[in-house]
């Protein structure tokens, strides 16, 4: 099966380089796509070097990471961020679990073997009340709800449909993958701070976002019975 | 060229197809880290919820081999055949371990350097034990206390899964003269190692708990491991 890996990116010149070296070590992935929101530094140059496919969107991150998945060719489609804060080699995990036969293969921050550099308490714990509710609301086991390091089998991304423009993307997939029955498993991911640069995460803007999608997408259930 | 030694992980399988999804690329990562010359052998008993296939498709990024067998036969002969096929391809050392994720593979170095250190057999002796209930602790040590003076062998955990052979020890063992399943076979190729002649270690290991799927041994596996010991002490066990 191949592999392709979606990268949304905003100025990560330096991250990307040493990203894009550890995924050609790999020798796992056949096309990586880079999906950037204009950067002002040498961040397209960099993908150009390594003969990534780059493309451009400036919305947010759910819009890139769809135009990403859109574009993906591969069997297996890994969504990944630049900021080295996930771990390359965790890739192979996320592969492993769609040739399992998973439509979905999600990293978790909150399972044996998983964990987090990177995450204030305010974060864990609006993260810890957004997966309370998602897991009550569409009757899941989630342990992690706003990571990113995701991947997806090809044939679901048709299926999921997603709308999001922002950072609430993972959490619509999640939700969108409940609801259609998605068969969806979950692995340990360690997540490092970001090397760097600046995070683009607000947190309370962000929270808000997710919180909404939450509540459209129950809306959503109730009216249609 | 320097010699590198062959290491193989025994991984026999019963619907373990999630935690597979994890364990092997961690194996591999750790494998490549350590510049270890591994691979891994699969004994799959005919899993429903396809293991066989999941690994014949992860082997195309790893080196795994797979052994299918038609129906559930259990850990002991599933460990039997794959001792003899690693005497087959000439390894040098043999690991046990579990597949569900309770043995994790960053002990490894620790069985190696005690064979170095002129042991046959080394044993991941469980100290501590991560979301496992009091019963069950107390269960799995007192049952391994009662076996360890039933039989009169002078080891702490009987029963631990995580273990590493010295090919010479499977070369001596007669395997086709293995009978037990269970906890009885764990106790019964460390008994036939000492009576062998050959040296039997430990290295302290942190077990964690089962994530996934369900345990297998069931209270015949206790009753059938007492029987072993009681007769391991009455000399009624071959070697």
């Amino acid at each position: 099966m191949n592999v392709s890996v979606v990268i949304p990116t905003l100025n990560e010149e330096k991250n990307l380089d040493i990203l894009l070296k550890e995924l050609k070590n790999l020798k796992l992935i056949n096309e990586i796509i880079i999906i950037d929101g204009y950067s002002t530094d040498k961040t397209v140059q960099e993908a150009k070097k390594f003969g990534c496919k780059v493309i451009f969107d400036d919305i947010g991150k759910g819009s890139a990471l769809r135009k990403g998945l859109d574009a993906a060719r591969g069997d297996i489609i890994i969504c990944m961020d630049a900021d080295l804060s996930m771990l390359s080699n965790e890739i192979h995990l996320l592969v492993a679990g769609i040739k399992a036969g998973y439509d979905i293969c999600m990293g978790s921050r909150f399972i044996q073997g998983g964990g987090s550099d990177d995450m204030s308490l305010i974060r864990k714990f609006g993260n810890k009340f957004f997966v309370f509710l998602v897991n009550l609301l569409w009757h899941m086991n989630y342990s992690d709800l706003c990571y990113g390091y995701r991947s997806l089998k090809k044939s679901t991304i048709k299926k999921l449909d997603l709308k999001s423009d922002g950072f609430g993307i993972e959490t619509e997939i999640s939700i969108k993958a409940a609801k259609k029955g998605l068969k969806v498993l979950e692995v340990p991911s360690f997540e490092k701070a970001r090397n760097f640069g600046k995070g683009k995460l607000k947190t309370f803007n962000d929270g808000w976002r997710i919180f909404k999608i939450i509540v459209t997408e129950f809306l959503k259930d109730d009216l249609h019975g | 060229m320097i010699y590198m030694v062959k290491i193989r992980i025994i991984l026999p399988t019963y619907n373990e197809k999630d935690n597979l999804v994890i364990l092997i690329p961690k194996l591999f990562e750790f494998f490549n880290k350590n510049k270890l010359d591994a691979d891994i052998l699969i004994i799959d008993d005919n899993s429903p919820d396809k293991t066989s296939d999941f690994v014949k498709e992860i082997a195309d990024d790893f080196p795994i081999k797979l052994i299918k067998r038609r129906n559930k036969k259990g850990l002991g002969t599933a460990y039997v055949l794959g001792f003899k096929d690693s005497i087959k391809e000439n390894i040098d050392i043999i690991f046990e371990m579990d597949a569900d994720l309770s043995h994790k593979p960053q002990y490894i170095l620790d069985f190696i350097k005690k064979i170095n250190e002129g042991y046959d057999l080394v044993l991941g002796e469980r100290k501590k034990f991560i979301d496992w209930g009091f019963i069950r602790k107390i269960v799995s040590r007192g049952g391994n206390l009662i076996g360890k003076y039933l039989a009169g062998i002078k080891v702490n955990d009987l029963t631990t899964g995580y273990r590493a052979y010295r090919k010479e020890v499977l070369n001596t063992i007669n395997l086709d003269k293995i009978e037990s399943d269970g906890y009885a076979f764990q106790l019964e190729m460390i008994y036939k190692t000492l009576a062998n002649g050959f040296k039997v270690g430990s290295v302290p290991i942190t077990f964690y708990g089962r994530k996934s799927g369900k345990s297998k041994l069931s209270k015949v596996d206790i009753i059938e491991f007492f029987i072993l010991a009681l007769k391991i002490r009455l000399r009624l066990v071959d070697v």
